[in-house]
């Protein structure tokens, strides 16, 4: 508990001070698709984090690689669904029909982990020190953050 | 600066806990916006692209190490 918590403190202190250099270097305001695509691009590297963690499971024997196949499989299918959003996102359109087609993807991309081994789901990541469950979820939240926030500037 | 963004997405990346802690190099070139939107956004952009790009290239080359069949390009169905 303790090294999470410090853990934590950490990553908190880092954050501040490197979001306060996220703003314009003229100051102006940060428009809602320059946000859509920053979360996006988060989804992206936390899924990329998440593959590298589960490689170094097996690597340092916490996983073997038959239980670690499905995980592995799974960030596949989340990147090739995501690159789906970002091509959808690359538009620049938020219309119903791009908001309906991102929906389904991100839809997608959260039933596709059911085809996990909740047991193989309840391994610790040693890159990020909680669940590959806890991982996932964060990565549905980011998508769920992208999905709001194109649903925001409908047009 | 947009403090209201910098509070959202500090709360946003806390959620991530941990993960966010292993993924702060890898984000830290989307932290330095310029006053191009369209250049932000293709920076965004690019660097989704590439971090998806990055992790089908690494499970395909994880698969093909350890000898699992290449799993079948994953069908997208995208609504109509």
């Amino acid at each position: 508990m303790m090294k999470r918590n410090r853990q934590l403190a950490v990553l908190a202190i880092l954050l501040l001070v490197s979001t306060a250099c996220m703003h314009k270097a003229g100051g102006g305001a940060i428009t809602p698709w320059e946000r859509i695509t920053t979360y996006n691009a988060t989804l992206a590297q936390a899924n990329n984090t998440v593959e590298q963690g589960v490689e170094a499971a097996v690597t340092s024997g916490v996983l073997s690689a038959q239980n670690a196949q499905p995980i592995i499989a799974w960030t596949g299918q989340v990147a090739t669904l995501h690159q789906q959003i970002t091509a959808i996102l690359a538009t620049g359109q938020s219309t119903t029909a791009n908001v309906a087609a991102v929906q389904a993807l991100v839809d997608q991309m959260k039933a596709s982990l059911d085809a996990i081994p909740p047991g193989a789901l309840g391994i610790k990541n040693p890159k990020s020190q909680q669940t590959f469950k806890a991982d996932a979820d964060s990565i549905f939240s980011l998508a769920d953050a992208v999905l709001t926030n194109l649903k925001a500037v409908i047009k | 600066m947009n403090p209201a963004l910098i509070e959202e997405l500090v709360s946003l990346i806390l959620q991530l806990g941990p993960l966010a802690l292993n993924m702060f190099l890898k984000l830290e070139p989307l932290l330095n916006i310029t006053t191009d939107e369209k250049a932000n956004i293709a920076n965004a952009i690019a660097s989704s692209n590439k971090a998806d790009q990055d992790t089908i290239n690494a499970v395909a080359a994880w698969m093909a190490t350890h000898g699992f069949v290449p799993q079948v390009k994953f069908v997208v169905k995208a609504a109509a």
